[in-house]
């Protein structure tokens, strides 16, 4: 059960990290233009 | 029988591209908003989308509106997909029972699906439950679907605007691609794999009382339910009798179609298309293979339509065309030909992977399914891996290793080879800007494409696009041979090593195609691949958008004498050459300890 738990965790930080490294990414993006 | 073949090769093309043209133009006014006979039925059912979502059609986005608009919708189907799956024990539509997925396996299968890879770390028939088949699996199939097509709209609208800020409105785009495009094709599509024998049922099985009884190793398990083993670690196993089968069903065909059309790949059966329910006859197999390319070979005739001149778009049909004639014949002739070593035999063997021969018609058929043959098995496979399909009627692990080595490479060019719905095309768009970069380094003029000056910014975004999948592949490949993680192969030496690379090659291009032989549901497979994924869709998207935005800003520069035509055949064979030559320079290495000197190996 708390493998499980500890599971759902992770899997929920492996979408919700990437993702928000991915907006990181777009304002990185974005300023690169700026420059 | 070589002419017979080449027959149904050409057959196929002639069919495709004539369905192909009248479906792009078709795509093209719906996504400029034009009137289209779909709509009595689409228009409702996209303005209900907007008023449940509270949605305004009208306001136009900037390329950041838009990519946060793309994560938004894909970050929360990612997150209710996984919760499906983790659910489906306790909710409806589960008539065999089955429990919530593991956590490695339904975060995998979540990025799975929404990044349209659908990689399949789990046999469907014995894992997800109908609810999760039909309300995740399925939903994503079109979402992720019509994300891709979305975004090429956004960059098509890049190139065609001038001077502009908006590249139209996300929301839009892929509602439109749903419910005009996607939807009607699907319920189509449905129709006619029903009339060929594919099941729609919310039955979960049926038993049938075998021929004669079949005697089988039945493992021991214990009281949890875990296999026993013995002393020496081997699996403990007593004689038992089987006089039943349980067939599973479900509702396949509506999986299926969008499976195909949607290039996503996931099958409702752990074989995929191989299985007779998902794929039943040679009519089926040739509407699904048409399925798989015809979407992304339709999105060049929008481009051409959308940027008002028809022939940039069959400029990039043909570049496409050309290299999936050049994987498509080579990967034939290898499976045409069987195993060497067999060959060298003699004639007469009656082994299944000698080449044809009056004792074996049907010539080398290991891997595939008799009702399909060689020619539809390899047609299969190279349109699967230039589409970012991944579905299969055969099994690639057991092509010769030329007949793989294909199949891999088409993958690693980045699947712009026909490619996935939407991203196939925003992938070649991209090679073709660094095509007229290297055309314009040749003759020291400033690139343009399409009347746009393509400058430093430019370059960075494309360079972005083309590096990032050949990093997560290389070295998703590299952790995983240097550490316990190679243990998961099925064979030992160079094959075990086309194994993993071809995992690799799947996962980091969002293609979705196993190669078998692989425990691809070991937890490093299933996280690192769950990462590969992500970062393979959407770290490519938002550069692209960015450069759709960067190139809507730009004024457009009349042509002139100087100007490089990038709709002539020369323009094609450039385009032609960038794609193969950074696929070579990046992937040959790693290929040679592969395929390459199995083949080698093979042949001494």
């Amino acid at each position: 059960m708390i493998s499980h738990f500890l599971g759902d965790v992770l899997a929920v930080i492996g979408i919700v990290g990437p993702t928000l490294a991915t907006l990181i990414l777009i304002e990185v993006v974005d300023r690169l233009k700026e420059k | 029988m070589i002419t017979s073949e080449y027959t149904r090769v050409i057959l196929y093309f002639v069919v495709l591209l004539s369905l192909a043209w009248p479906l792009g133009c078709y795509m093209a006014r719906v996504y400029e908003g034009r009137p289209v006979f779909w709509d009595h039925v689409g228009r409702p059912l996209e303005r209900l989308v907007y008023w449940c979502c509270g949605l305004r059609p009208e306001l136009e986005m900037g390329w950041k509106g838009y990519a946060l608009s793309v994560m938004a919708v894909n970050a929360l189907g990612m997150l209710v997909v996984y919760a499906l799956e983790r659910l489906q024990g306790v909710l409806p539509l589960n008539p065999l029972g089955l429990g919530g997925v593991p956590p490695g396996v339904a975060l995998n299968t979540a990025i799975s699906f929404a990044s349209n890879t659908n990689w399949q770390a789990y046999g469907g028939e014995s894992t997800m439950s109908f609810a999760t088949q039909m309300l995740a699996l399925t939903v994503q199939n079109f979402l992720s679907a019509a994300t891709g097509m979305a975004v090429l709209a956004a960059l098509i609208r890049g190139l065609a605007r001038r001077e502009a800020q908006h590249l139209g409105n996300f929301w839009v785009d892929c509602t439109r691609s749903v419910t005009h495009i996607l939807l009607p094709l699907s319920l189509l599509l449905a129709l006619l794999l029903v009339s060929q024998g594919v099941p729609q049922t919310f039955r979960g099985s049926m038993t049938a009382r075998l021929l004669e009884p079949v005697t089988f190793a039945k493992p021991v398990t214990d009281a949890s339910g875990q296999p026993t083993v013995d002393a020496d670690g081997k699996p403990v196993t007593e004689s038992a009798v089987a006089t039943d089968q349980t067939i599973a069903l479900g509702p396949v065909a509506s999986q299926e179609t969008i499976k195909q059309l949607g290039t996503n790949g996931g099958g409702f059966f752990n074989v995929n298309s191989a299985h007779p329910f998902e794929n039943p006859t040679p009519f089926s197999n040739f509407l699904e293979m048409l399925a798989i390319l015809l979407i992304p070979a339709a999105l060049c005739v929008t481009f051409g339509r959308m940027v008002r001149d028809m022939r940039q778009g069959v400029a990039v049909l043909a570049a496409m065309t050309i290299l999936f004639a050049l994987f498509l014949f080579p990967c034939l002739t290898a499976e045409r030909a069987g195993n060497p070593r067999l060959t060298a035999l003699g004639g007469d063997t009656t082994a299944v992977d000698t080449p044809q021969h009056a004792a074996r018609p049907g010539g080398n058929m290991e891997g595939k399914e008799v009702r399909f043959g060689v020619v539809d098995s390899a047609i299969w496979a190279t349109a699967t891996t230039a589409a970012s399909n991944g579905s299969v009627n055969s099994m690639h692990d057991s092509f010769t290793p030329l007949g793989g080595l294909f199949p891999l490479l088409l993958m690693q060019l980045g699947e712009v080879v026909f490619g996935g719905v939407g991203s196939g095309l925003y992938g070649m768009l991209v090679f073709a800007v660094v095509a007229v970069f290297v055309a314009g380094l040749m003759v020291g003029r400033t690139p343009e494409y399409l009347g746009k000056k393509i400058e430093a910014y430019e370059m960075k975004m494309a360079a972005l696009v083309i590096l990032i999948p050949p990093f997560l592949v290389l070295c998703g490949t590299a952790v995983a041979v240097a550490t316990g993680a190679r243990t998961a192969i099925g064979n030992p030496g160079a094959h075990g090593f086309s194994e993993i690379l071809y995992a690799f090659s799947s996962m980091g291009n969002n293609n979705g195609s196993a190669f078998a032989g692989l425990a691809a549901d070991r937890p490093y497979y299933a996280w690192a691949g769950g990462l590969a994924m992500l970062v393979a869709r959407y770290w490519l998207i938002v550069p692209t958008l960015a450069l759709a935005g960067s190139l809507a800003g730009k004024k457009s520069i009349p042509t002139g004498a100087g100007t490089l035509s990038t709709h002539t055949p020369l323009f094609v064979g450039l385009l032609v050459a960038v794609v193969l030559t950074v696929g070579a320079l990046t992937f040959i290495p790693a290929l040679a300890l592969g395929p390459v000197v199995e083949h080698l190996m093979l042949s001494q």
